[in-house]
């Protein structure tokens, strides 16, 4: 057997003086999930270090390895979807991994007004599995230039459809951590 | 060593012209490149058998092993992007495995919007061609939600994929 090596993990700061950790996979690497892995026991070593609550976790969408990766040991899912109709199955299928998993989900609908009948469908799959609804967020170009100038959307919008559901998504989610504490 | 169920591959016929194949993992299953070879596999010997000539593979963002695997069997490779600093980090992962395969290689921004020039720039230094530009249109985008192929909608797309070739 060959040690071979899968990628680069690298650590840095945000402007908010929170840390982040991410990774790079080597090209063509195969994507076994044992560099997440690796990634997140750094995170919880910074955790620990730095005192921090929480830890959010950017994972990729799918289900599988990448994904499993990422998921396991969570105390909660937040799954951000879209109304279009391989969103609808891409939510039933990552929603089926968390149930799998046990873990606790909500949801959140991103681009909601491109096709209202699928986000209430969406509002529906959540509640019908017990998972949380957290709202909508319309179609905008206001995210666009937020990724572009690097600023988080709240500092680049006033529309309050978009401020309101992301304020109290976290703030609510946040509430729940410490009850678990 | 026992042969065991990873997941799904289903046909289907779209119309005459157009068939679709789609390889689905199961749930709980972690590798995913083992199937996306199968699928490809299956494409391959059913596009032979029915002497048809067009395979588009519709592989999963990324460069690891099940992108690879997607590629590998293909002639070209077209690498659809959006016009913002994710996309083009993205992107230009997705081109070194490309770049290292030695494949014709172009690019299609999707989303297109003004303001942002990292892609051209890249496509410039890098000498890959911009053959098409899908533009931010909520109308696109709902038409795409329902399912619908958005050539149908909006004619100018089928402009622009029959003047696809490089």
């Amino acid at each position: 057997m060959v040690e071979r090596k899968s990628g680069d993990i690298f650590t840095g700061q945000s402007r908010f003086d929170s840390a982040i950790v991410y990774a790079e996979l080597s090209i063509g690497a195969e994507n076994s999930g044992k560099l997440s892995t690796q990634v997140r026991r750094l995170a919880d070593e910074i955790a620990e270090e730095k005192d921090a609550e929480v830890i959010i976790i950017d994972g990729p969408p799918g289900v599988s390895c990448p994904a499993i990766a990422a998921a396991t040991g969570v105390n909660y899912i937040l799954f951000v979807s879209e109304p279009t109709l391989s969103g609808v199955s891409d939510l039933e299928r990552a929603m089926e991994m968390a149930r799998k998993l046990k873990i606790p989900s909500g949801v959140l609908v991103n681009r909601a007004d491109i096709n209202e009948v699928l986000s209430i469908q969406i509002k529906e799959i959540a509640i019908q599995a017990g998972s949380d609804f957290w709202g909508a967020i319309p179609l905008s170009s206001d995210f666009v230039r937020a990724v572009r100038n690097g600023k988080t959307v709240l500092e680049e919008t006033d529309d309050e459809r978009i401020t309101s559901v992301l304020t109290q998504t976290w703030c609510s989610i946040l509430e729940r951590f410490q009850k678990w504490q | 060593m026992v042969p065991a169920r990873i997941g799904q591959i289903q046909q289907y016929s779209v119309n005459e012209n157009l068939v679709f194949i789609e390889g689905r993992l199961d749930i709980g299953q972690e590798i995913a490149s083992t199937l996306v070879r199968q699928t490809r596999d299956k494409a391959l010997r059913e596009a032979q058998a029915a002497g048809i000539h067009w395979l588009v593979f519709d592989a999963a963002p990324g460069t690891a092993c099940a992108s690879r695997e997607a590629m590998i069997k293909s002639d070209a490779v077209v690498l659809v992007t959006e016009p913002t600093p994710f996309g083009l980090h993205d992107m230009s992962l997705a081109f070194r495995l490309v770049k290292a395969s030695r494949k014709p290689c172009a690019i299609v921004i999707n989303k297109d919007s003004p303001g942002y020039a990292g892609i051209e720039k890249f496509a410039n230094e890098e000498k890959v061609p911009i053959i098409a530009r899908i533009p931010y249109n909520s109308g696109l985008a709902q038409s795409y939600s329902e399912g619908n192929l958005s050539a149908r909608i909006f004619p100018a797309l089928n402009i622009l994929c029959e003047s696809v070739s490089f």
